[in-house]
């Protein structure tokens, strides 16, 4: 009987990093787009950060930001009475960092993207900057986020690296789909290594069919 | 009677313009070369610009004052413009194209009052196509119905009729004089064509490279 716990919890933990690096990601790229300044390839390198670093490497960082005896991590646990490591909301916060980078540029350079004149024009007929951006901006910038949304879904999905380090690896708790592939073929279980394989592959197959389109249809 | 009083610098990098004159109701051509900054005094009336130094004021409002630290917000300055390329919302039907440029009231109402602008412009037909899908000549009466959707005082005309073909010219060119006529508004045109200024110009501006130089009536 093949456990669909890994499966369930990787949809579950990247579902729920998506929507926080859509809403933190497309407001950054935002600001990144709109107010340049020299702090803004500067604040932009570092939001990068999570898709050069090796994702050991990402993980460790984080480990050491959040960790039981930081600063951040005992906050977190006087505000919700449990630490954030090695419990789900740890793979959470570990998949939407590799996931932000992806959303954050994309979103940046379709915000760009976007004519300038054509914004003008929405601030001339009296919208006010939060109505440009929700009316006429992000709608105008809707293709270019979605393809950075999928592939940070994707990248999110497939985290390793940095979910092991700061979620660990507890089956049945925090075990996701990448994790239970690698400790499958560690205890030479093929069937699951296999299975576990083709659905992870499957989905990476169809974000990068998704994104396909997206850029064609643009043409 | 309230004038538009122009009196200013405007400068981009390596680009600087002196622009003054005062225009009233009816239609004021700006005519000059290319590069002679005449898009750039518009920019600066609607405020996506702000000038160095000077002053812009329409009647007893002031748009622009530097030295007073006064720059009103495009949104506040009701004056309404019309691109070379129309600059439409290209994911918004042309109704609500023209129904996000009322104010004031909500979005039914703004649809009611769009829809009576679009039947104006004549194009009243195309209200709910697919705004990517007109011609240029439609999309520039689109954009002739939103700039005067939010009551606009000032009417500001960036080369509106450059890009049409000789008969969609014709028809905007008189559709623009009605419209200014019937609704008693001051309008800017930027123009290179000297048709534009016989047959519309109340009054002319004239422009060499970074500044105005004569205004005949």
């Amino acid at each position: 009987m093949t456990d669909w716990f890994p499966l369930w919890l990787s949809l579950r933990v990247s579902a729920i990093a998506t929507v926080l690096a859509v809403v933190f990601g497309v407001a950054l790229a935002y600001l990144l787009a709109k107010w340049q300044s020299r702090w803004t390839s500067v604040v932009e390198a570092v939001f990068t950060l999570p898709i050069v670093l090796p994702p050991t490497v990402l993980g460790y960082y984080l480990l050491t930001l959040l960790g039981t005896r930081s600063t951040l991590g005992r906050t977190w646990e006087s505000l919700f009475g449990a630490p954030l490591v090695f419990t789900q909301s740890g793979a959470v916060v570990a998949a939407t960092v590799s996931a932000l980078p992806f959303v954050i540029r994309a979103a940046r350079a379709a915000i760009s993207n976007v004519d300038p004149r054509v914004e003008q024009a929405a601030r001339v007929v009296g919208m006010s900057e939060w109505k440009v951006a929700r009316v006429v901006t992000l709608p105008l910038a809707a293709r270019g986020i979605g393809a950075g949304v999928a592939l940070g879904f994707a990248r999110a999905l497939g985290d390793f690296g940095a979910t092991v380090m700061l979620a660990g690896n507890i089956p049945g708790q925090t075990q996701t789909l990448p994790v239970a592939v690698y400790d499958a073929v560690q205890a030479g279980d093929e069937a699951t290594a296999r299975t576990g394989s083709l659905v992870l592959g499957g989905i990476a197959v169809v974000v990068l069919i998704f994104v396909t389109q997206i850029f064609a249809r643009r043409r | 009677m309230s004038n538009l009083i122009v009196d200013v610098r405007v400068e981009v990098p390596g680009f600087g313009v002196d622009a003054a004159f005062v225009a009233g109701r009816g239609i004021t051509v700006l005519s000059g070369p290319s590069g002679s900054g005449k898009s750039l005094t518009l920019a600066a009336i609607a405020g996506t610009i702000r000038p160095v130094r000077g002053h812009i004021r329409c009647g007893d409002v002031t748009f622009a004052e530097p030295a007073r630290s006064v720059h009103l917000r495009s949104q506040d300055r009701r004056v309404g413009m019309v691109y070379q390329h129309a600059a439409l919302f290209e994911h918004k039907s042309p109704l609500d194209n023209v129904a996000l440029a009322v104010r004031n009231v909500g979005l039914a109402a703004a649809r009611v009052v769009a829809a009576e602008l679009l039947e104006r412009v004549g194009v009243a037909a195309l209200a709910t196509a697919k705004t990517r899908s007109l011609s240029g000549g439609e999309r520039q009466r689109v954009a002739l119905a939103r700039a005067l959707a939010g009551e606009a005082r000032v009417l500001l005309l960036d080369e509106p009729f450059s890009s049409l073909d000789a008969a969609a010219r014709q028809a905007m060119r008189q559709l623009v004089r009605s419209l200014v006529d019937e609704r008693g508004v001051i309008a800017l045109l930027v123009t290179h064509d000297a048709q534009d200024v016989d047959a519309l110009a109340d009054r002319v501006v004239g422009y060499e490279p970074g500044q105005t130089v004569a205004a005949t009536e």
